[in-house]
């Protein structure tokens, strides 16, 4: 196998050897492969384009991007159901809606089940399936709670995270919660409340 | 066995021949702690793999994962990688330069002191005694002792350099010089610190400051501690053991010169999208792309110096070694420019895609780079032939293997995670919760063990050979005397010839430029040290110089917000607590503005929010959720008293370590005086009654966190025990994260965020300290 490699006298064996040498090391004199200079070259002018128009020009920064993508999410999200306001009617509409409940499941297990369990039956946080609340003495409450937190029992100030449309529809999947069985019920707090009026 | 030294014979009119022998026993000491060293880096590398998998696998305060995983990248990057690069170093810069080492007694030095600084290195991280900067975490007098033996180096290597008989610097000399010089401007501003006591410090800087110098280190790092030295390597023992000419002089010039002048602006990519400026951020992806072709024109020519010599590869171990370390070196460099673009790094970030692409380099290129070197130097070094030579193919096989394992499925688990916590149902929610996240990449995670597995077991294959061919040695090394003529006096420069072109038919400068490129200029540089040192450092400073400058006068950078309070005294305990038990090396404090992220975490984190922040902790990692708006988003003091003890306790399935020991150790509280005296001499504005009061105060609010857990819990039964415990100190500072930029403020009307950097007035703080 040595020998094919030698016997085809490979181009290189003509380059020019520079004269001299380190502890026996040598050097080619060869050029630098055209490719290489090329993208070099190609990359030092692309950061220069994109300088221009990023830094001293108009291009948007990631800042002002974010405020245009949320915008659109927004947009996406919630445009389609106008505004949503914290008022029984709005709050029954949404918990009667199978497709409402489901996204706002997503937003209640993301935040809320660390606290207040996956199913609603409470951890560190009270049950939000029995009868009994602590804060709650009417539907349009749980939107207090929600929004307005009980920072002192560890309920945090959700207005600072979630826009009106959003703590609407968490509150009408908490309002949902009540008659459900969980999965390990912790044991009622507060006080016992009557059932929500509907209409 | 005594190799033929090459070129030693002095030219044939030469005066008086001077006799030398060479310091190898340096090397064989160096050589010896590399593998030494290598072994317990990378078993530690292996626990934390496994830990992340089983959190049974924290043995207890000492050996938690956050603890551990600094001692893995300290003692893998200083310690293994450190060690061969001193080896090399001793070994080659003799023989290129022709004399024995400037001093047996600084070498000696160096090799003892870097080996204390290692153990001292080694015991003070389980200890949790940290800066909680990465790969700066060695606490103040550790790094004065670093500062200390890099001089001792640098004296002993420039000293050889002086007292050289060969004129001209070989190429792999000159990354050297790069490594010595940039390493030490690295080190030192990265650890500016004021010391709180003596295993404790407060970086001098804060926020995005403190995050811009730590990336500019810690890429620069990479550059440094783990490119350039590891090319100096490449440069020589590659065509040592091809016994090869090196393809291309012109090429080593041009890459070198552009590696070190490009490599040091690239840092802020490991910060997009987060509280730096734009521009900072945007500089830092430009110079990472014009990077790729430097960097691969290192891979070129040590690839193509194999041409003529690829039959070799194929029997040589020592050359498999090599070519596959610059395969993965030329990976690497491609996919660190492409992780440097913005969009793209907006996915791979925080994720373990960083993960498996550190690995490829430092396994593949760093690792194999080291094994090749120290087989070629083995039966050299130990004068007898190696006592294994078919353990080398089995080392080398099991590491290729083993890299393999190790980093596919981490790619796979770093683009799973990205993907995942991106997407979003069609009602516009998130599909999937953090934890969720995590607990998928499990099964990846048990792999990537294995595969760390076999690369050690590999390397331990390796050690036995050393020892077993050590064993072989002679009696008494042979100290082959060699003899060359001293410098001349009389040396002037080279100059370079002159243009080829005609000179009537084209320009002067046409000329000149041709002249120029042509690049023969740079031998007569190659003779003078001093010279070619110096642009190094202007290189590398006027980079550093050209972001530094900006970074801190242009204050409109950096909006100040009026809301954001210096942490109380308790939160400071907290907050020391969090970064001795490295929270960090998991938990993000950097909520990027991207709408993913924004609808996960709140409100992206803003560059007023960490002004005091000293150091910074935004992290680079998320192997758990961020927790930049944790105070926002879980305040209760009952869920985090219950998850510290026992994380799975509220988050089943969680791989976070246990931190029983917060629940059962007292605060001390003499840490609030001390905090908050140091951190208002790097400029936090705590009032003199704050500081006065700092006991007193920090006892009164671990009390309210305290009242707070027994109003939560309903009883005061079953919490009782927790009163003055360290737990409460870190409850208070989780409680306390991101929720200033919301917070009404009582003085001033203003708005209280500075939207657009670019136009925004300069507002300062205008509430004092609480």
């Amino acid at each position: 196998m040595a020998d094919t490699f030698h016997n085809q006298e490979p181009k290189f064996h003509q380059e020019k050897i520079l004269e001299h040498e380190s502890d026996g090391i040598q050097e080619f004199d060869n050029p630098m492969p055209f490719w290489w200079s090329a993208i070099f070259w190609l990359t030092i002018g692309f950061a220069y384009v994109y300088f221009t128009y990023f830094v001293i020009g108009v291009g948007a920064s990631v800042q002002r991007e974010y405020q245009v993508d949320l915008g659109v999410f927004y947009q996406e999200q919630f445009g389609k159901l106008g505004e949503l306001k914290p008022i029984p009617a709005t709050i029954f509409k949404l918990s009667s809606d199978p497709k409402m409940m489901k996204a706002a499941q997503g937003l209640f297990s993301a935040n809320c089940a660390v606290c207040h369990a996956a199913d609603g039956g409470g951890l560190t946080g009270p049950n939000l399936c029995d009868n009994d609340y602590i804060n709650v003495k009417k539907v349009e409450d749980i939107f207090k709670v929600v929004s307005g937190g009980v920072v002192s029992k560890g309920m945090p100030q959700w207005s600072n995270r979630f826009s009106e449309p959003q703590l609407v529809l968490l509150t009408s999947y908490v309002a949902h919660l009540r008659g459900t069985t969980p999965a390990a019920p912790k044991a009622p707090q507060g006080v016992s409340i009557p059932p929500w009026i509907t209409k | 066995m005594n190799p033929p030294l090459h070129g030693l014979n002095p030219p044939a009119h030469s005066q008086t021949l001077e006799q030398f022998s060479f310091n190898d026993a340096i090397v064989r000491k160096f050589v010896f702690v590399t593998m030494l060293w290598g072994v317990v880096g990378m078993l530690v590398g292996v626990l934390i793999a496994a830990q992340l998998t089983m959190p049974a696998a924290n043995f207890g305060e000492y050996l938690s994962f956050g603890r551990l995983r600094p001692l893995h990248t300290n003692a893998v990057i200083f310690a293994f990688a450190g060690n061969a690069i001193f080896a090399a170093v001793y070994y080659s810069t003799q023989r290129l330069l022709k004399t024995r080492v400037f001093s047996d007694l600084l070498s000696n030095i160096h090799f003892w002191g870097w080996q204390l600084i290692i153990v001292a290195a080694a015991i003070s991280l389980p200890l949790g005694f940290t800066q909680g900067k990465e790969y700066a975490e060695l606490e103040w007098p550790i790094d004065i002792a670093v500062v200390l033996i890099w001089v001792v180096f640098a004296v002993n290597f420039f000293g050889t350099i002086a007292v050289r008989r060969e004129r001209h610097l070989y190429v792999a000399i000159w990354f050297y010089i790069a490594t010595v010089i940039a390493i030490a401007v690295l080190y030192i501003f990265n650890n500016l610190a004021m010391p709180a006591d003596w295993h404790r410090s407060y970086s001098i800087y804060a926020g995005s400051q403190d995050a811009f110098m730590q990336w500019w280190y810690g890429h620069n790092a990479v550059a440094f501690f783990l490119t350039t030295p590891f090319l100096g390597i490449m440069y020589y023992f590659l065509p040592k053991a091809a016994e090869r000419p090196v393809f291309s002089y012109r090429l080593s010039i041009v890459h070198f010169w552009s590696l070190v002048f490009i490599y040091i602006w690239a840092g802020p990519h490991h910060l997009h999208y987060t509280s730096i400026p734009d521009w900072a951020s945007t500089v830092g992806m430009l110079f990472s792309v014009m990077l790729w072709m430097p960097s691969w024109g290192g891979m070129i020519n040590g690839l193509l110096t194999l041409r003529g010599a690829w039959h070799k590869v194929a029997q040589d171990p020592v050359l498999k070694f090599f070519v596959v370390a610059i395969t993965f070196y030329g990976m690497s460099t491609f996919e660190g420019p492409l992780l440097s673009v913005k969009s793209v790094n907006s996915l791979s970030h925080y994720t373990d895609w960083t993960i498996a692409h550190v690995h490829a380099g430092t396994l593949g290129w760093v690792g194999f780079m080291v094994f090749g070197m120290v087989y070629w130097l083995a039966p050299r070094l130990y004068q007898t032939s190696i006592a294994k030579p078919s353990w080398v193919n089995l080392h080398f096989w099991l590491a290729t293997i083993g890299i393999i394992l190790y980093i596919i499925p981490i790619y796979t688990a770093g683009l799973m995670q990205g993907l995942m916590w991106r997407t979003f149902n069609s009602d516009g929610i998130l599909e999937y919760d953090f934890l969720s996240t995590v607990t998928r990449l499990i099964p990846m995670y048990w792999l990537r063990t294995i595969g760390g597995t076999l690369y050690l077991a590999a390397l331990i294959i390796g050690c036995v050979n050393l020892i077993l061919t050590w064993l072989k040695r002679p009696t008494h090394y042979e100290v082959p005397v060699y003899e060359a003529a001293a410098l001349s006096k009389s040396w002037k420069p080279e100059v370079a010839p002159q243009s080829s072109l005609p000179s009537g038919n084209v320009l002067e400068m046409g000329r000149s430029l041709d002249r120029f490129a042509a690049l023969r200029w740079h031998r007569g540089l190659e003779g003078l040290p001093l010279t070619f040192t110096i642009w190094v450092v202007i290189a590398v400073v006027v980079a550093s110089l050209f972001e530094i400058i900006p970074m801190f006068t242009i204050r409109s950078d950096i909006p100040r917000i009026a809301s954001v309070e210096p942490f109380t005294p308790l939160e400071c305990i907290g907050r020391d607590i969090y970064v001795s038990e490295g929270c960090v090396n998991c938990h993000s404090q950097m909520i990027r503005p991207l709408v993913a992220e924004t609808e996960r975490y709140g409100e992206y984190s803003k560059p007023g929010e960490s002004v005091f922040d000293h150091p910074f902790l935004w992290g680079s990692r998320r192997i758990g959720p961020d927790l930049a708006r944790e105070g926002v988003r879980n305040p209760s003091a009952l869920w985090h008293l219950r998850h510290f003890n026992n994380p799975v306790d509220t988050s089943p399935g969680s791989i976070m370590p246990p931190f029983a020991h917060l629940v059962d150790q007292p605060i001390d509280w003499s840490q609030a005086i001390r905090a908050v005296t140091t951190l208002s001499k790097v400029g936090v504005p705590y009032n003199p009654q704050t500081i006065a009061d700092a006991e007193k105060l920090a006892h009164t609010q671990s009390d309210k966190v305290f009242a707070q857990l027994v109003t939560e819990n309903g009883t005061a039964s079953g919490v009782e025990g927790v009163k003055d415990m360290k737990v409460l100190a870190v409850i208070a500072y989780m409680q306390r994260l991101g929720t200033d930029l919301n917070k009404p403020i009582d003085v001033a009307p203003a708005a209280p965020v500075v939207p657009e950097p670019k136009t925004a007035p300069l507002q300062t703080t205008s509430r004092s300290a609480p």
